[in-house]
């Protein structure tokens, strides 16, 4: 009766201590991520510039569909956020950052997509530390960095650049910022970006 | 045979207990950081710009215009300073609690003793206006682009707690710092008037009737 008790009270300690372990984890996001250091600023040269027509693709989504660019011609304007890795420094701080700024997309009638070249397991696991997402998540992953390649953000390292294409609804580029990839651009140039294509100026 | 089972039974008992509490504090999401390097001195001279709305000025206390201010400079007992980053998941997680913690000094009759700011680290001021519209912020938060405010203020993640106050001397004491966020409003309140030595106040019943 007593070891009965005792190995009752271990299954509910046992219980507590999982959860609190699982809890500890998730809380401890801060503690996964990679470090790459200091890196060089940009290391591809692009091959698209404004005006230019943007290059179709087709990528795997993170829900488990594709996205195409032509998804939105004619509908929507496109936003393309590339990130270099996941789980490293800046790219986990940017995309929490558009995810509570979903007002002013949908104010210039603008979607997002975000990209790495990562694999669709890998952008699982980081991205569902950052709250649900209401953009769609893409993976560049194979053929490695094709799309990434096409617009000329690829780095030497199989990684890509820091950057943001804003696409207008007749799939034209309208504003470039290829980002030093030690730093986070500010929301403010994406929005005065959209806003100027809204406004038509 | 049944003495040894019972022995190996409360040591693993034991162990699993240890972990538990072990979990249990690294799940409550914050690790007190018990070293107060600020001096009263460099404390006294963390300055930050001046807030645009009148009602942030108000409810600092900040009636000499100046472009700048010192946290010397704001009328309260117990300061409580929140670095955040508006692109920080952890921050947007702890958002709706902190701002529970603004209304809860209200409602318990400490608003005039105990003032909440919140510091954008590397935020324009779109970025903080983006975070304030998202949760409903309507305690004073500050842009700090080029980090010069919370560089006066050591940390190392966001979100990041100062609880400072004042003494008896006028001057400031850094009272804890504590990186990541909190449980409750109201454990974090308490904790707070526990540390700062404050009375619970008796006219909180009366103030609880007509605020939110």
């Amino acid at each position: 009766m007593r070891i009965m008790r005792y190995a009752f009270v271990m299954m509910v300690i046992a219980g507590c201590a999982l959860v609190a372990a699982v809890n500890a984890l998730a809380e401890d996001w801060h503690n996964n991520i990679f470090s790459p250091g200091q890196l060089q600023p940009i290391d591809s040269v692009l091959k698209v510039k404004i005006g230019d027509p943007a290059p179709e693709f087709t990528l795997r989504a993170l829900d488990g569909g594709t996205v195409s660019l032509s998804d939105f011609r004619g509908k929507k304007n496109v936003v393309i956020s590339f990130v270099p890795a996941a789980w490293t420094p800046v790219c986990s701080g940017q995309w929490p950052g558009y995810n509570i700024a979903q007002k002013q997309f949908v104010k210039y009638d603008a979607v997002l997509l975000g990209i790495t070249v990562d694999n669709i397991p890998t952008l699982y696991s980081w991205t569902k530390n950052m709250g649900k997402l209401w953009f769609p998540v893409l993976s560049d992953f194979w053929p490695h960095g094709k799309v990434a390649q096409s617009f000329g953000v690829l780095r030497s390292d199989g990684t890509t650049e820091r950057a943001l294409f804003v696409i207008d609804k007749q799939g034209i580029i309208r504003y470039i910022d290829v980002h030093d990839i030690n730093e986070r651009p500010i929301l403010d140039d994406l929005i005065a970006a959209l806003s100027r294509l809204s406004s038509g100026s | 045979m049944a003495i040894q089972q019972q022995s190996v039974l409360r040591i693993l008992a034991g162990i699993l207990m240890l972990t538990a509490v072990a979990g249990c504090t690294l799940s409550r999401g914050y690790v007190p950081v018990a070293v107060p390097v600020l001096t009263p001195a460099a404390l006294s001279q963390v300055s930050l710009p001046q807030p645009a709305e009148a009602q942030s000025r108000a409810y600092l206390g900040l009636t000499d215009i100046q472009s700048l201010f010192s946290l010397a400079d704001i009328k309260a007992e117990v300061i409580v300073i929140e670095i955040f980053d508006m692109y920080c998941a952890y921050c947007q997680k702890a958002a709706p609690t902190v701002n529970q913690f603004y209304y809860l000094i209200e409602k318990r009759g400490y608003a005039d003793r105990i003032k909440l700011l919140g510091v954008g680290k590397l935020n324009s001021q779109f970025e903080i206006n983006t975070f304030r519209d998202e949760y409903g912020l309507e305690f004073p938060i500050f842009p700090d682009p080029q980090r010069k405010i919370v560089g006066q203020l050591p940390h190392d993640v966001t979100p990041y707690f100062y609880i400072i106050q004042r003494q008896p001397d006028g001057s400031l004491r850094v009272l804890q710092r504590q990186r990541g966020g909190f449980p409750t409003a109201e454990e974090f309140l308490d904790a707070i008037l526990k540390i700062a030595g404050m009375e619970p106040n008796p006219t909180a019943g009366q103030a609880n009737q007509n605020k939110r």
